[in-house]
């Protein structure tokens, strides 16, 4: 069972050896700076596309790294990856790339310490996707919530240090659920090992009450939940997206959102499989008032950056939706839909991120006729929105199907009622378009100039992971059905 | 008599100071101190581990008990006074004249929770709990020019004359229905005596003297005000070292009485989720550093009762839950306090607003702030988090799962204090612009060890587990 | 059925057709948007090419047909593009007479279209944009065309309706145009969402969604119903029939082109080429046909009524085209799925002619208005005005033109196949037709009016041979392609030759006349702007659009942004107030206890004895005694 080091740990590590590269560098070097983390991230992104075209579609954790770490809680240094972090890790590292990218000029002020934030950051939410061992995810997990704080209220805007605060202890309020799951689960097996795969085991063969299930999975899976938004604890989400520097917000609608999502399927759906049956009609309602509320909401928003807050409220919805549909299609959308909306709201942020530095305003109604300005911004702003509405071509689509579809065989009803959310994505999404980028130009934005060449191959490498994996979803699919299935299988045990 | 060689040193090291405060009132003695304390650390471990306490002995007319366990803790505390020593800024913060008095107050009280943790005898424990309350009275007026320090140290001696009048009185009951003050004596007539009125009052009040020590909630009045008041060395050694003392006590007690103790469970319940929800919640409202400090101890100490519930319910994993959290406790509060010593004047308040911009005036102890706050927050991968996680998963098993919810919760609220600290530091413009911090290279040295030591304890699997060993080893002799 | 179409042969073709416009529009966006001749180049390249392989698929596909008995069954090619444990979905093409007619129609009129706006969108800084929309829609369009299932369907059905977003909103500072393009995809993708709900449900029912399996569904009478309209939803949403067909008059906004090509010839009538795509599963449900035929009526009627009032030639043809559609969605209602498309066909070049012609106008006149361009010397433009004057004869359903023929085969249809009113009902709508069409063409041929503005001898002057080509030659399949009624029939369906029916014919013509008639004495003389028709008090009813568009105006503002208020409302003082509000308890409750810390030590130590008090008692009272 004792398994070295190996590239899932360069994973996590790479980041970190950019962190103490870049805490010696002196910060005057800011070029420097830049280039050492773009480096950093450029190496995760090589390697979890070799990951990506390593892993065997058979499925099962792959590449572990298995050693004893601390003997006497039985944690183990255990990583491994799957159908299912697999292509998370890349989405992570395709929007650290492109956010470090889109930074670029953006972050004018303590460049080091915000380049060090975010590698610390990116390196916890690698950490989260690969840990097989309950101690080590719940650090990782922490780590990757931690540095959002100061990323936000130092470089952050709009009531910045309120939004702050409010999505790190709304994120640290969910971990307390998490961590009291854990607990349960880690005294449940006797206190041996904290090792999921043990714990996995150990519940199997020592099978807890119902009572014991259905209390503690759904403290799993709210505490998660949380961090994807799910109604009605959302509400630090569009806050915490607003105030967030361009990048941060980028990583975190991106990759955090989606790390409240993975950590339901990876520990609460792992371990307590039927719990997930028991309270799987809860879960649908809850996500369907995620998806169609959160798009009415959206609807109401002036802010842009509201407005892409709430569309992923709305968005997250339908990964959660596709969880309690407890089908195949389901798991699958959801699964496709963590990655189809992280890279699409990375692009939505990368866009408004950079409209923002040039107008320093977001208001839509303060806008107008920017498209003459700002082709290239408006351009990719749109495949953003399109791909968000759920427009075929781009991967948002494949998944949306894939949920609506599965909910479909479990709740036509409802399922004809969320898909609603879809016509209410395409009236809020075009009307910023409208009201923003087309209509008469405003002449007080004449001084306005276009994004720079390093802004454009960050839009040119999200918009292209889209338009790839919406146009062969195999892709996707293939990686991610067998661990999928092996999933399922279990909660319909 | 080796096993009793650290008492004796360090009561050679007060008597020492006190010839000096007699001779060369006025000198600063920093260095000289901390050698000599260090050459006590060396006294503990060689007194303790070297040769070994290879069976408890019972010394002094069945007085005093000298085990694994007590040296253990003999070995931390004497960490914890020679870490206060290097706070010491000899220049400005106290009279000048009172310098080696200071060194001998500190001493003494060393000596006195030396003693806390071997007592054997109810009246030992009232002698050993006085000489440390006395020398600490003492310590807290000795701040320079500071009418807060006069009047801190005067409600400290007020509440602590309350404390110990109570537990003494306790004492009483105990001994008037056993018949001896010795413990393991009360212990062995305790058992038909569990469930009387008197034996549970006295149990009662015993405890109450110990959570004044500990400013547990309802005894923690004196705490926030005296810190406050106090110089920031004595608020650290009241903060770190003189809670670590109680502790080892009430442990030396519940494991001399599990039975007995139990009656115990209800008002340690109460204490805990009291303590912790009040001290954590009070602490959000504090601009005063100190203060704050203070009462996030306060909510400390509930996490601490609930280790050690679980040390009188679960036996063994409880024990070494409490000790292995104690540990911790120390260490992250004590850099806490160091920091909040590095940033601000002895003479004025430590508000909270004091370290704005604590990043440009000093990264380093910028970071041994954010780290320590994290630590204390209980946020992984500090030290703070396995402490923690090992105390609530303790008392999970042992069936109290609300006191853990409660916990958790806590330690949650907690954070928003914590991180409005690391704001400030990191980015909160100063009021008005503030001179660089220098750090001495002794101090930045200490500063780089902490940081290690809090940040990267969880990573070092051997530190968590031989630590844990470490603690279970001390229970031996305890006979859990 | 591979083997008889040939192993590799014609899905080369398919490739053929299938890729140019796609990698034209990658080309251009990603590289040309600078180089305006480079992209027009690039696409009118990629355009001949795909109306070159369609041609060919199309003598290759003939020449098969010709030797075989009956219709010409489909084939697929596709590969496995999605699957999962309980369906999977192919990519690729299917090949049958039904598609390779629509890719004549889609690729002739996008070839053409695209030529003719060298010329009229010729000194536009948007010129590559515009291209590489149309390459994208061209390619969509194909794409929708070929598809094997109703999945590809849908997602080539969402793209096109993107197309048309983008091209409607081409002139994006214009702020009537941006609206209009919201409004346009918001519509139809209101009907998409029941087009969505009925694939889910054909795959949750079949688990298939391949076109060529739907004559053998075997789905339950009420479930087919139930699938069958709400793919119609989809229909009425993209071939904007009532109520949804407020967005396609607003869509006129785009560039006159676009109009021609997306507007009228080919993507808004990608909802009748679905219906017939699907014929099997709606013929299966007398109800759904019932609704269809309903539904296309009313289309016809209202759409033919707001024709005739309007001022703007670009909107009189647009509200043609959805009465038009109507005519082609109640032919399938009636049965006849062969006169849906055969109206289809004609239909898209004679009114791709019309709006390309109008374009023409309006590009000389720089107005889209009737009587602003009959001032402008509209009637001076021989070639336009001749071949718009052929199209309205097409449209009015006068023989031989081509639209007389597809009307002819529907009301046939209808006629044997349905109850008597809705016969008439057509025949009126037959006369409607024909007195709006013959009022532009009453209003274009008045004399050019000497005036302000108006130079002299300019009149004369027609638009470029870019663009007057394209009307010839759309003028010419106008004339022509009616008389292969027979010809389309036999390929389409293996029906035998048909013969006119003259009883049909007949009374359809003398009301086309009637119409005709009407429209000049109201038009032909004088400088009249109000006919007879117009000074009907009901006809405000049709002026005011039926009230749809304030309708829809009062549930947008008022129903979906007023629930939208709502949450938003609910979200910032309920659930965000909950949080808050419990953050601000735990201060309260803070700075409450806090104040336990009076710094007086009498009162510290009432508050312990008093606490230390209750605490015993507790312990007293839970301990045993």
């Amino acid at each position: 069972m004792e398994h070295g080091f190996g590239i899932l740990t360069s994973m996590w590590v790479t980041p970190m050896i950019g962190v103490l590269i870049l805490i010696f560098l002196p910060s005057r070097y800011e070029t420097g700076v830049r280039l050492v983390s773009l480096l950093a991230a450029a190496i995760t992104l090589v390697s979890s596309i070799y990951l990506y075209i390593q892993f065997d579609p058979r499925g099962g954790f792959q590449f572990e790294e298995n050693m004893l770490w601390i003997d006497y809680f039985g944690v183990r240094y255990h990583h491994g990856a799957d159908g299912l972090s697999v292509p998370l890790l890349l989405l992570t590292s395709i929007v650290i790339f492109c956010g470090i990218l889109s930074s670029w000029d953006g972050i004018k002020h303590r460049v080091k310490e915000f380049h060090i934030l975010m590698l610390l950051l990116v390196s916890g939410v690698f950490g989260v996707f690969i840990s097989l061992d309950a101690v080590f995810f719940f650090i990782f997990y922490e780590i990757a919530v931690l540095p959002m704080y100061l990323l936000i209220i130092v470089w952050g805007s709009t009531r910045k240090e309120y939004s702050g605060m409010k999505l790190t202890l709304y994120l640290l309020f969910g971990s307390v659920f998490v961590l009291i799951g854990l607990i349960a689960v880690y005294v449940h097996t006797g206190m041996k090992t904290t090792d999921l795969l043990e714990f996995k085991a150990l519940l199997a063969a020592n099978p807890p009450s119902d009572l014991f299930v259905r209390t503690i999975f759904p403290m799993m899976f709210l505490g998660f939940g949380m961090l994807a938004a799910i109604w009605p604890f959302h509400t630090w989400s569009p806050d915490g997206h607003v105030a967030a520097p361009t990048a941060a917000s980028m990583l975190h609608a991106g990759v955090l959102m989606k790390l409240g999502a993975f950590g339901i399927l990876r520990v609460a759906v792992y371990l307590l499989p039927e719990g997930l049956r028991y309270w799987a009609d809860m879960i649908v309602a809850l996500s369907l008032v995620n998806i169609i509320y959160g798009a009415f909401v959206a609807m109401h928003q002036t802010d842009l950056k509201f407005v892409i807050g709430y569309s992923s409220v709305s968005h997250m919805g339908i990964v959660m939706f596709g969880i309690g549909m407890l089908n195949y299609e389901g798991f699958a959308g959801a699964a496709f839909q963590m990655f189809a909306h992280g890279v699409m709201t990375a692009l939505f942020f990368a866009c408004v991120g950079a409209i923002y530095d040039r107008a320093h305003t977001r208001q839509i109604h303060a806008f107008g006729g920017i498209y003459r300005r700002m082709p290239i911004v408006c351009g990719a702003f749109l495949c953003g929105g399109l791909a968000g509405l759920g427009l075929p071509g781009f991967a948002g689509f494949v998944a949306e199907f894939l949920v609506f579809w599965g909910a479909f065989k479990a709740h036509p009803v409802i399922a004809s009622i969320a898909v609603v959310g879809l016509v209410l994505t395409a009236f809020y999404v075009l009307r910023v378009f409208q009201r923003a980028f087309f209509g008469e130009p405003n002449p007080k934005w004449d001084g306005l100039t276009d994004s720079s060449a390093i802004q454009n191959t960050a839009y040119a490498i999200l918009i292209g992971t889209m338009l790839v994996f919406g146009i062969w979803p195999r892709l996707f699919l293939d990686i991610a059905q067998a661990d999928l299935n092996l999933l399922l299988s279990e909660v319909l045990r | 008599m080796i096993d009793v060689a650290p008492e004796a040193y360090v009561l050679g090291l007060a008597v020492f100071w006190l010839i000096v405060s007699v001779v060369r009132p006025g000198r600063d003695c920093t260095w000289l101190a901390i050698v000599l304390g260090l050459v006590g650390i060396w006294i503990t471990w060689e007194s303790s581990f070297r040769f070994g306490v290879m069976s408890p002995q019972i010394r002094f007319y069945q007085a005093y008990r000298v085990d694994l366990f007590s040296q253990g803790f003999k070995l931390l505390l004497m960490i914890g006074y020679v870490l206060i020593l290097n706070l010491h800024k000899s220049d400005r913060s106290l009279v000048k004249r009172s310098q080696a008095e200071y060194q001998f107050l500190l001493a003494a009280a060393l000596f006195g929770m030396m003693m806390l943790t071997s007592v054997y005898d109810l009246l030992v424990l009232y002698l050993a709990m006085e000489t440390t309350s006395y020398s600490l009275y003492v310590l807290c007026v000795l701040r320079r020019r500071v009418t807060e320090s006069t009047e801190a140290g005067l409600k400290y001696v007020l509440i602590g004359a309350v404390s110990s009048a109570v537990m003494l009185f306790g004492i009483s009951y105990l001994y008037g229905l056993t018949g001896t003050t010795s413990i393991p004596g009360v212990m062995s007539r305790s058992a038909d005596l569990v469930n009387t009125p008197g034996f549970v009052l006295g149990m009662f009040l015993l405890f109450s003297g110990l959570f004044f020590k500990l400013a547990a909630f309802p005894f923690h009045f004196w705490a926030p005000d005296v810190y406050e008041g106090t110089s920031n060395q004595v608020a650290a050694y009241l903060g770190t070292v003189s809670k670590v003392a109680a502790t080892a006590f009430i442990l030396r007690v519940v494991s001399m009485m599990p039975k007995a103790a139990e009656v115990m469970n209800v008002a340690l319940y109460v204490v805990a989720i009291a303590s912790m929800t009040y001290g954590n919640f009070v602490a959000i409202r504090q601009t005063d550093m100190k203060r704050m400090l203070a009462y996030s101890g306060i909510g400390h100490i509930g996490y601490l009762m609930v280790g050690v519930l679980a040390a009188i319910n679960m036996g063994e994993s409880g024990y070494t839950a409490t000790i292995y959290y104690t540990g911790m406790y120390m260490i992250m509060n004590f850099a806490a306090f160091m920091v909040v010593h590095a940033c601000v004047d002895e003479s004025g308040r430590a508000l909270i607003r004091n370290f704005n911009d604590l990043y440009r005036r000093s990264p380093l102890l910028c970071a041994t702030l954010v780290v320590s706050m994290f630590t204390l927050g209980g946020i992984p991968p500090m030290a703070g988090f396995f402490g923690k996680l090992y105390l609530f998963m303790t008392a999970f098993k042992g069936g109290f799962v609300w006191l853990v919810v409660v916990g958790l919760l806590n330690s949650f609220v907690s954070l928003y204090y914590y991180l409005r600290v690391c704001k400030a530091a990191f980015m909160d413009p100063p009021a008005a612009p503030m001179p660089e911090i220098r750090l001495e290279p002794r101090r930045a040295a200490l500063c780089i060890i902490l940081i290690a030591y809090m940040v990267l304890f969880g990573f070092f699997s051997n530190a968590v587990d031989n630590y844990a060993a470490l603690a279970r080893s001390l229970l031996g002799p305890i006979g859990v | 059925m591979a083997e008889l179409y040939g192993p590799l042969g014609l899905s080369c073709l398919l490739h053929g057709i299938f890729f140019p416009y796609f990698i034209a529009f990658g080309v251009i966006i990603l590289f040309l948007r600078r180089w305006e001749k480079a992209a027009m180049a690039v696409s009118i390249l990629a355009s001949s090419t795909v109306l070159a392989s369609t041609l060919m698929l199309f003598a290759r596909h003939q020449g098969l047909a010709a030797g075989h008995e009956g219709v010409l069954p489909a084939a697929t090619y596709t590969l496995s593009w999605l699957s999962t444990d309980s369906a999977a979905f192919q990519f690729g093409y299917i090949l049958d007479p039904l598609s390779v007619l629509m890719l004549i129609v889609v690729e002739v009129v996008s070839f053409l279209v695209q030529v003719y706006s060298i010329g009229y969108m010729h000194g536009d800084p948007g010129r590559a944009r515009f291209y590489a929309y149309l390459s994208l829609f061209s390619g969509s369009m194909t794409g929708l065309v070929v598809s094997p299932n109703l999945l590809q369907t849908y997602i080539f059905w969402e793209l096109v309706g993107l197309c048309s977003y983008l091209l409607i909103g081409f002139w994006w500072h214009k702020p009537e145009a941006a609206a209009a393009a919201k409004k346009a995809f918001v519509m139809t993708r209101f009907g998409d969402l029941g087009l969505f709900i009925g694939l889910l449900m054909l795959l949750h029912a079949k688990g298939n969604a391949a076109f060529t399996d739907f004559g053998t569904l075997g789905l339950p009478a009420g479930l087919a119903t139930c699938i069958s309209l709400l793919i119609f939803c989809g229909v009425i949403g993209k071939s904007s029939q009532f109520p949804l067909h407020v967005w396609l008059p607003d869509a006129m906004e785009g560039p006159t082109p676009v109009s021609a090509l997306i507007h009228a010839a080919t993507m808004v009538v990608a909802g009748v080429y679905l219906l017939s795509r699907s014929a099997p599963l709606f013929l299966a449900s007398e109800t759904a046909m019932l609704v269809v035929l309903s539904f296309g009526v009313v289309t016809a009627f209202v759409a033919a009524t707001m024709a005739c009032v309007q001022r703007d030639i670009k909107k009189v043809w647009a509200y043609s085209t959805v009465s038009q559609l109507g005519y082609m969605v109640l032919a399938f209602g009636a049965g006849s799925s062969q006169a849906s498309m055969f109206h289809l066909f004609t239909h898209a070049f004679y009114k791709a002619l019309l709006f390309l012609g109008a374009g023409s106008f309006i590009h000389h006149a720089g107005s889209n208005d009737l009587f602003e361009i009959a001032r402008k010397g509209g009637r001076g433009m021989r070639i336009t005005f001749w071949t718009t004057v052929i199209g309205a004869l097409a449209l009015a359903g006068l023989p031989p033109f081509s639209g007389f023929f597809s009307k002819d085969a529907i009301l046939v249809a209808v006629k044997e196949n349905c109850h008597p009113l809705w016969y008439i009902s057509v025949m009126f709508v037959g006369f409607l037709t024909a007195y709006y069409s013959f009022r532009v063409v009453f209003i274009l041929f008045r004399k050019q009016e000497a005036g302000p503005g108006v130079a002299h001898g300019h009149g004369g002057h027609d638009s470029p041979l870019v663009m007057t080509g394209p009307l010839m030659v759309l003028a010419l399949a106008t004339i022509c392609v009616g008389a292969w009624e027979g010809g389309f029939g036999h390929y389409l369906s293996g029906a035998p030759h048909g013969a006119l029916h003259w009883d049909v014919a007949i009374p359809a013509t003398f009301l086309a006349l009637l119409g005709i008639v009407l429209a000049g004495a109201s038009f032909g003389s004088g400088g009249r702007e109000e006919g007879v028709l117009d000074r009907l008090p009901v006809m405000e009813i049709p002026r005011r659009k039926y009230y749809l568009d304030d309708f829809y105006y009062w549930v947008t503002q008022k129903i979906v942004l007023g629930f939208s208020f709502l949450c938003a409302y609910v979200d910032r003082h309920f659930v965000d107030g909950a949080v808050n509000g419990v953050a601000d308890t735990v201060r309260w409750m803070g700075s409450q206890w806090s104040k336990m810390q009076t710094g007086q030590v009498q009162q510290y130590l009432n508050v312990l004895i008093l606490i230390f008090s209750i605490l015993g008692f507790g312990v007293y009272l839970t301990v045993k005694f």
